[in-house]
């Protein structure tokens, strides 16, 4: 994969860039938004994490770029994870410092093959284009949550880390499209997709 | 405001309410018995002198050598000019019931008005008060039924008046004292809110801070491994690193606890919970059983109800020998959960278990840091609700009740 990172601490820019690297990705370092934007413009890359706090720039402007050259962007911040990060609808994914390597590259893969997939599945009537991380058309959604909903729908175990957070902000967006339609619990059976009256 | 501060103000303002009234009401109760014990005097007096006060008493008196001398003034019952301010009537009544007024000075009366009331008055007996500024006594003598009444508008209306102002005043005092307290509540908790304002500044910020060293010394021995291949120390770094980030987390958590105020299916959440624990009790060898009924709903902070929840079963699949049960009941208004796990710890009361940083005998050799539990009881606590930690026959019990 082609990688950018976005880092403000450079420890860390040269910690991941190894391990990623050595992993055999291409990987191209940036500290700042300025910098960021400029190899954004000179070059595709299949994936970019770039750190919320990002000095001199503006975030949303440069996922705006990124997004311009279909590359998705997973986001990292110092905030608590919560369903209202995930309401900002910045990115394709959001991740909380500290985070592990694993975890890290799992997602990085996890938003490049959804990219570059071409999905679409049914929600009960609103269509989920997994491609362009869209609900109903308009609604911004994340990897994981496409996850836990495909999962849902399917009727398979949802991934238990942080499933609450994601079921109640798949709710949230959920009800932008359709107040009716929310994934509930359902006794012996697990989480539904249910629509109520 | 601080609910502290709150709690200050409504105390105090408790206190001076309490002692005012006490005060006034005493003031008040000694004024009025003054009046009425004046009243009785005179009506004593009236009956003494049978029925009706000499007013052929000279205003003068002789002292000792002979001399005539204007009598000494007084109020009340003692005053020379008794005879001639009094407004009274007296009625006698006849074995028979039959009344006849013996003396009669009064105006807001007429005489069959007169004995209508004291007919009436010598069922009732004894002294009182009657018409709001008539004071009576009710005398039984040789069979026959003696009643006096005297006004006494005179000396009751300032005492109304005291009455009034000093509800008014106390009205008025209660305000002025909520004012001052409010005021002077706001500085002396100040410094109070301010500490606790930092406090939970530098537990976020520090919180926010410690993460992407974190991330930086974690990413780092992966590297090392990856270069070198995994050792006992890049192990160690990256045990150290989930610990310490464990750590951080919670405790930067301690700092937000934002207790909303929707209805949460407690239900589902316990369901949820107890649904995706029970494959870790499985995987452990350990039996996991549930009972939760359906339908139980609580006003609060539905994150903050769904961490409690899972903090408290996470709690049991680490330290559960052989058997684990979680249980939501509704009783009585009140919402119950019980979570209970087969433990070594001997028999006794386990409260100290919601403590910061403390941990059991049965931890050795268990992950954790102390700080799970004590979560628990900040968000309970935040709820309103009640905890216990106990272990009853080998079993650990853990009881919320919101």
């Amino acid at each position: 994969m082609k990688i950018l990172l976005a880092l403000p601490d450079r420890d860390l820019l040269s910690g991941l860039g190894d391990i990623l690297t050595l992993d055999g990705n291409e990987v191209t370092c940036a500290f700042d938004a300025i910098q960021a934007a400029r190899f954004s413009s000179d070059k595709r890359f299949d994936a970019a994490l770039v750190d919320r706090s990002l000095p001199r720039g503006d975030l949303r402007a440069l996922t705006e770029l990124l997004h311009e050259s279909k590359t998705p962007v997973v986001v990292v911040t110092k905030d608590r994870f919560s369903a209202e990060l995930l309401m900002r609808a910045e990115a394709e994914s959001y991740m909380t410092y500290p985070f592990l390597v694993p975890d890290l590259t799992e997602t990085l893969l996890g938003v490049t093959e959804k990219a570059s997939s071409g999905r679409v599945f049914d929600v009960c009537g609103i269509a989920v284009d997994v491609s362009k991380f869209l609900m109903g058309g308009s609604v911004k959604m994340t990897n994981e949550e496409i996850d836990v909903l495909e999962a849902v729908c399917e009727g398979r175990p949802v991934p238990p880390r942080r499933r609450e957070i994601y079921v109640a902000s798949i709710n949230a967006k959920m009800a932008r499209i359709d107040p009716a339609r929310r994934i509930e619990y359902v006794a012996g059976e697990g989480y539904r997709v249910r629509v109520t009256e | 405001m601080n609910k502290v501060r709150k709690k200050f103000i409504i105390y105090a303002m408790a206190a001076v309410f309490v002692l005012l009234t006490a005060l006034l009401a005493v003031i008040n109760v000694i004024n009025f018995s003054a009046v009425a014990d004046d009243a009785d005097r005179i009506t004593a007096s009236i009956v003494r002198a049978g029925g009706e006060l000499g007013r052929d008493e000279a205003p003068f008196r002789k002292d000792e050598r002979g001399d005539m001398r204007r009598r000494d003034a007084a109020i009340g019952p003692e005053s020379p000019e008794l005879p001639f301010s009094a407004r009274y009537f007296t009625v006698k009544f006849t074995p028979e019931g039959n009344g006849e007024i013996v003396s009669f000075n009064i105006s807001a009366y007429t005489e069959e008005e007169a004995i209508t009331t004291a007919s009436s008055l010598a069922k009732r007996g004894g002294c009182g008060f009657v018409d709001t500024y008539y004071r009576y006594r009710v005398t039984k003598e040789n069979g026959e039924t003696v009643v006096t009444v005297i006004d006494q508008s005179r000396e009751l209306a300032p005492s109304y008046r005291i009455l009034k102002i000093s509800a008014v005043g106390e009205a008025i005092c209660l305000a002025v004292c909520l004012a001052f307290l409010i005021f002077i509540s706001r500085r002396l908790f100040k410094p109070i809110e301010d500490a606790d304002r930092r406090e939970k500044q530098f537990l976020a910020e520090a919180e926010r801070e410690f993460m992407v060293p974190l991330t930086v010394i974690g990413a780092n021995a992966e590297a090392i491994e990856r270069t070198h291949g995994p050792d006992e120390r890049t192990q160690s770094i990256n045990r150290q690193v989930k610990k310490m980030t464990e750590i951080t987390k919670k405790i930067g958590a301690l700092t937000v606890f934002p207790v909303g105020e929707e209805r949460c299916d407690l239900s589902a959440i316990a369901a949820g919970i107890a649904d995706s624990a029970s494959h870790g009790f499985a995987e452990a060898g350990v039996a996991f059983g549930s009972d939760i009924d359906a339908g139980v709903v609580v006003t609060g902070d539905s994150v903050s109800l769904r961490k409690a929840v899972r903090e408290t079963l996470d709690n049991a699949a680490k330290f559960a020998k052989e058997r684990a049960f979680v249980s939501l009941k509704e009783e009585g208004g009140r919402v119950s959960l019980t979570v209970s796990n087969g433990t070594t710890l001997p028999d006794g009361n386990y409260d100290r278990a919601f403590d910061r940083f403390t941990r059991f005998e049965n931890a050795a050799g268990v992950e954790g840091d102390g700080l799970g539990l004590s979560f628990v009881k900040d968000i309970v606590k935040a709820h309103n609700g009640r905890l216990s930690a106990a272990v009853e026959n080998g079993v650990f019990i853990l009881r919320i009740t919101l």
